[in-house]
């Protein structure tokens, strides 16, 4: 399964470009660049991710997201 | 004696080729004067001793000051980051003597202001500057604006802390020599310029208060004799709840609702607002971003995207009003930004950077997103603050 961390600094980037990806970092306090598709999971990290994405997404962008994981992450 | 200014902005994939653009564009504005100083920032998404290397190829012996700037490079059309990083320059021109540059990496804070202002003194052969451009890595500043009062007493300070993205200590400073990951580097302006100066933070105290009863250094330990993120978290009611009780990252919930510390100036009060950046569950205490004394009045500040927005416009012409001038006489501006302030805003930001365009079109200006905050307060002298904008107007 790809790194969902990955994923979701892909989806930022393309939405929000590389301005949306340092505000994810800074609300997150992660790193997220250091982070590659096959990467294992790291659940800390992942959780802080998560948890900062409402500061920088709508509703409607994190359910857009949602499904952008399924997606890419088969 | 008069200045030059000339701002350039580089974000190329890789480093050298970014910084050459940069340059060129710079030098383009500044007419053919010579350069004496280079401000210089990037993101940390570029390796800083790179950065620091190529602007060393390119300028030559010209010297070299900045930091690193958190999220992008402000500029008045808008952030600059497009993913892989960017980087800026504000080169400083006019005849010798105009600009010199000092640092210090001594671990004292005061030792390292008084040691690195004693250096800008020594080269200017014993003037005093007009102004100092102060540009330091996060942690004591306060201590560091002391030392440099004690050798350039009512010399106005205006700058900001070294910054990156994710709050990892991936900032550096960057002096003559290269980039340092904790410092202070100074650029002295000399000689009759005219400069315009405003520190300004868009937020209203609330009537929300508490007596700092436990602190150490840069954290919060009680207030009014309480666990200070129990205190906190009432006040932000419930939306660090989570924090408080596991701990974690609280910049987000407390960029528009930050705190301060009362302090007076003159006849009237001066909020330093501070940020509150990180609770430690376990010991139910606030790490923030500028110093705290026991027994100072620490306040509940309240804010909105709409009033940071607006904030540019103001500090623009409070800059303008302090130095008596005119948008004609404005040759460039440098821009400090709360890196806090600017993540809150998001792509908002960019509406109030477009006050640069309306106000002061055509000047070059340099802009970076900081982890603190320097400037001048009538009455107070130089403070070091959070969630604030700093601005200094070239003449």
């Amino acid at each position: 399964m790809a790194n969902r961390i990955c994923l979701i600094t892909r989806f930022i980037e393309k939405r929000k470009s590389g301005f949306g990806v340092a505000r994810l970092m800074m609300m997150s306090g992660v790193n997220v660049r250091a982070f590659r598709l096959q990467d294992p999971e790291t659940q800390g990290s992942l959780d802080r991710v998560q948890q900062a994405l409402p500061e920088l997404l709508s509703a409607q962008e994190i359910q857009e997201l949602e499904r952008f994981l399924v997606e890419e992450g088969r | 004696m008069t200045l030059s200014i000339g701002v350039g902005v580089g974000d190329l994939p890789d480093a050298g080729p970014a910084v050459r653009a940069a340059v060129e564009q710079a030098r383009a504005q500044l007419g053919g004067v010579l350069p004496q100083a280079a401000y210089i920032t990037c993101t940390v998404d570029y390796d800083a001793a790179q950065v620091h290397a190529a602007f060393r190829e390119a300028l030559g012996e010209v010297a070299l000051h900045g930091v690193t700037t958190s999220l992008g490079i402000l500029t008045p059309e808008g952030v600059r980051n497009p993913g892989s990083g960017a980087v800026a320059v504000m080169l400083l021109g006019g005849e010798p003597g105009t600009a010199f540059v000092a640092s210090s990496q001594e671990a004292d804070g005061r030792q390292a202001g008084e040691a690195a202002a004693r250096a800008l003194v020594r080269q200017a052969g014993g003037k005093q500057p007009k102004l100092i451009l102060f540009n330091a890595s996060p942690g004591l500043e306060e201590d560091m604006l002391q030392g440099i009062a004690s050798v350039c007493p009512d010399v106005p300070c205006q700058g900001g802390s070294a910054a990156d993205h994710a709050i990892a200590g991936q900032w550096r400073v960057f002096t003559q020599e290269g980039p340092v990951p904790a410092g202070l580097s100074l650029l002295g302006i000399f000689g009759e310029v005219r400069l315009g100066t405003s520190l300004s933070t868009p937020y209203s105290a609330t009537g929300t208060r508490a007596r700092a009863t436990g602190t150490q250094g840069r954290t919060l330990k009680t207030l009014d004799g309480q666990p200070a993120s129990e205190v906190l978290g009432r006040w932000l009611e419930g939306t660090i709840d989570r924090q408080v009780r596991a701990g974690g990252n609280i910049l987000a919930q407390t960029a528009l609702r930050p705190i301060a510390v009362r302090r007076t100036a003159g006849l009237q009060d001066h909020y330093v607002t501070v940020h509150p950046a990180q609770i430690h569950a376990a010991e139910g205490a606030v790490e923030v971003f500028a110093r705290i004394d026991p027994g100072d009045e620490v306040c509940l500040m309240s804010g909105s995207p709409e009033a940071l927005v607006s904030e540019v416009a103001h500090l623009i012409d409070s800059a303008l009003a302090q130095g008596g001038l005119t948008v004609r006489d404005v040759k460039g501006a440098a821009l400090i930004f709360c890196a806090g302030c600017a993540g809150a805003l998001g792509a908002r930001i960019d509406d109030g950077l477009h006050s640069f365009q309306r106000l002061l079109p055509g000047v070059p200006m340099l802009g970076l997103c900081t982890f603190g905050e320097q400037g001048h307060i009538p009455g107070l002298g130089n403070v070091h603050q959070d969630l604030s904008l700093s601005l200094t107007l070239f003449a």
